[in-house]
């Protein structure tokens, strides 16, 4: 029907859209307004989150839909952040050389709210020694472990292969129960040392699946010219594996810390009850009570945000490719 | 019990610092073995109970420093004269893996057992401090029966005591007994859930716990409507960004936002957007309080529908990345050929792109569906453990530390393990679509 012959009442200059053209202009129709969809919601509750935290809470419930804060509104939020970083209190009686505009401020700002009054720094730092130790251990074994089940001809190779695959799968509730048996008889739970532990059950195939797909990418003609030049194994791997491997290795490390900084199911099983050691997400999950103001868990939010979307921005061509060629879980 | 387990633990220890040093003296591995998981028995047991050493953790401090040692002072040994090529490489490759696959074992092969161990065992989180972890006198399927138990009954009619038949209601529908008065004591603990008439037979299904049906159901149902959701819309977008448009690289990076973001973040924002007196309602002129509601739309409860919805906004990147890469790979000749046969975009789209990726949607559908099956944090974190969310998985989080109850949640645990393993089983057997 499309592409019927022009009707008798039409002119010679009457155009004849081919089915191909119309499709092509209505496609583009479609794609336009997609492309705006698919950009707006996956943006708008991250700018939507930077929004809520820059307002006070009765111009939040107040005007539901504003849109941006307003200049006044973010000098006032930031204000404060400014008198935490230069004098860490608000309070004279502390520290009397505390100026006029800095003396008690930290009510005001979302963001003083969370890193002052709640007291969120603890919560960074051990959100950050956590990361660090899983990305450290969990290369240290991964990368010996990839290269020999890649390059090595060993029996058992095959059944740890699958191993990985299937612990893959394993959901990780079914984990927690008796890892907190376990924990809670040995004194392990509530420590930083035992989280690592159990982190690595989540990281560990991962790292593995991710390096040992890179592994096959590389020749292994290198690696032999290393052997036969009289390298042994293990220099072999850090002398010519590791640096072929660069680039995998970046993006298992990136990975490795962001499923630590993000994780909180086991987080919260085994450290709840120890408030020095909470992690980040767990410190603010634990702040979503009625006291608490949206503004103030919006701060939050994008305190935990920041570092991974900094991440991102920075490392984006490793993080993409590691995924595809990981399927990294999530 | 206790005891021979603490011994191989040690054994395991000691063996493990021991077969380094061996390996890099070559020596053979074997005494070494032997030797190190000795001595780590030996430190680790015996000298602790002792009181020669403190605490366990300077055991270990001990057994690894005298490796450390040993290392440093014994002089290297002739293994390579007597072992062939092969036998080094096997070594060389176990030297590799061992600490992974120690790890592994403990923190994921081992849990899975005490797990299943768990779950026939009356176990509580308020006597874990003093209950035996290896008596295993009592086990019991009490924890299956008390979640699990159904029981189909067939009940006859209430009989009309003046004409001997069967009673009926004004409406004419006949008159059958509740199953709780019926059956009287045998009944006990259980609840009538439905009942049904089939041919003459009429039937009551009676449950121990009202909830766990209802939940299987919504699990599944709640995870193959993510999952679809999910790919579709990963599909959609893959298509988007295939062909070049300006602004196309940062496009694709917003898309992978919701994917990388911290769980707990967006779902405070979803929170702050969806709270009755919030972003979506006051644009919708409503008041509904998405996430805690009892409403429904279409018979779905609205909670679930947002969990839904939040499941496909945070994971769609993931199918959209696996879909673009395939797409990337297929060869555009195969465009021009179908365009100069007058294949319109439509029938392209129809009959070159999508059977392409096939292959690819059956793997993100796998993956997509076990993962959306294990999740946990999203559904907690966004409703919280109310009833029309609660998945198995939340399900097993509120037996545990709500409960406190570590049989039953290890019983649910094994049923999880269980449907998953049945879903694979179902997967690999009939949709398997081979990839190349």
């Amino acid at each position: 029907m499309l592409d019927a012959k022009p009707s008798t009442t039409a002119t010679k200059q009457a155009k004849v859209w081919t089915r191909e053209e119309i499709e092509t202009v209505v496609a583009r129709v479609i794609k336009v307004g997609l492309i705006a969809f698919f950009a707006i919601v996956t943006i708008f509750p991250f700018y939507w989150m930077f929004n809520l935290s820059m307002r006070t809470e009765t111009d939040i419930i107040g005007n539901p839909t504003k849109l941006y804060p307003s200049i006044d509104q973010i000098r006032t939020t930031l204000h404060p952040i400014g008198c935490w970083l230069r004098f860490g209190t608000d309070n004279p009686a502390i520290n009397p050389d505390l100026p006029e505009n800095c003396v008690r401020v930290f009510g005001q700002s979302s963001y003083t709210i969370v890193l002052a009054q709640q007291g969120f720094p603890p919560f960074i730092w051990n959100s950050l020694i956590l990361a660090f130790l899983t990305v450290t251990l969990t290369l240290l074994l991964a990368i010996p472990a990839a290269y020999a089940i890649t390059r090595l001809n060993y029996p058992g190779k095959n059944m740890m292969s699958a191993g990985i695959l299937l612990i893959y799968m394993f959901p990780a509730i079914v984990l927690a129960i008796p890892l907190f048996v376990v924990f809670t008889r040995t004194g392990l739970r509530g420590t930083l040392e035992g989280l690592v532990l159990v982190y690595m059950s989540g990281t560990l195939p991962v790292a593995l699946y991710m390096l040992r797909s890179y592994f096959m990418t590389i020749p292994p003609d290198l690696e032999e010219a290393a052997l036969i030049d009289g390298c042994t194994y293990f220099s072999t791997i850090w002398r010519v594996t590791i640096p072929l491997a660069t680039p995998a290795i970046a993006s298992v490390a990136l990975y490795t810390f962001m499923i630590a900084w993000n994780e909180f199911l086991y987080a919260f099983l085994f450290l709840v009850t120890t408030r020095e050691r909470w992690t980040l997400p767990l410190g603010l999950q634990q702040l979503n009570t009625q006291e608490v103001p949206v503004s103030a868990l919006m701060a939050g939010s994008l305190i935990v945000s920041i570092p991974i979307i900094v991440i991102f921005i920075f490392f984006e061509r490793f993080l993409t490719r590691g995924l595809t060629a990981g399927a990294v879980k999530g | 019990m206790e005891i021979i387990f603490s011994i191989i633990i040690w054994a395991i220890i000691g063996a493990l610092p021991a077969f380094y040093v061996a390996y890099f003296k070559r020596y053979q591995l074997r005494t070494a073995l032997f030797f190190g998981a000795f001595a780590g028995v030996l430190i680790g047991e015996i000298a602790v109970q002792i009181g020669i050493i403190a605490t366990q953790g300077s055991a270990i401090v001990t057994i690894f420093g005298l490796a450390f040692v040993a290392a440093l002072l014994l002089p290297y040994g002739k293994l390579e004269e007597q072992i062939t090529m092969q036998g080094r490489i096997t070594q060389l490759a176990y030297a590799l893996t061992i600490p992974t696959a120690l790890i592994v074992l403990g923190i994921v092969i081992f849990p899975v057992i005490w797990n299943v161990i768990f779950s026939v065992r009356d176990i509580r989180t308020a006597d874990l401090a003093t209950v035996e972890l290896f008596n295993f006198d009592s086990l019991t399927l009490d924890n299956f029966i008390a979640q699990a138990s159904l029981r189909i009954d067939t009940l006859p009619c209430e009989i009309d005591e003046e004409t001997g038949e069967c009673a009926r209601d004004a409406n004419g529908n006949i008159i059958y007994p509740q199953a709780r008065r019926y059956f009287g004591t045998e009944y006990r603990g259980f609840n009538e859930a439905t009942n049904f008439t089939l041919g003459d037979d009429y039937y009551a299904i009676s449950v121990r716990n009202r909830d766990f049906y209802p939940m299987l159901f919504r699990t599944l149902f709640y995870t193959l409507a993510s999952t679809i959701l999910a790919i579709t819309a990963g599909l959609v977008a893959a298509l988007l960004v295939r062909d070049a448009f300006p602004g196309r690289g940062i496009f694709r990076g917003f898309l992978l936002f919701p994917y990388i973001a911290p769980v707990i973040s967006v779902a405070f924002v979803w929170q702050a957007l969806l709270r009755q007196n919030g972003f979506i309602n006051e644009l919708a002129d409503t008041r509904i309080s998405f996430l805690t509601t009892s409403d429904t739309w279409l018979g779905l409860p609205i909670p679930l529908v947002m969990v839904i919805l939040f499941q496909t906004w945070r994971y769609f990147p993931f199918a959209f990345l696996f879909m673009l890469a395939r797409l990337q790979a297929i060869p555009d000749d195969i465009y021009e050929a179908a365009k100069v046969d007058g294949a319109a975009p439509s029938q392209r789209l129809w009959l070159i792109t999508l059977p392409q990726l096939r292959a690819v949607i059956g793997t993100l559908f796998l993956l997509r569906f076990i993962w959306t099956f294990n999740k946990f944090d999203d559904v907690y974190l966004l409703t919280g453990p109310i009833e029309s969310t609660r998945v198995i998985s939340v399900q097993i989080f509120e037996l545990l530390f709500t409960n406190g109850n570590i049989g039953q949640a290890s019983a649910v645990a094994v049923v999880m393990a269980l449907m998953l393993a049945v879903v694979l089983a179902i997967y690999f057997r009939f949709f398997l679509v081979e990839e190349n």
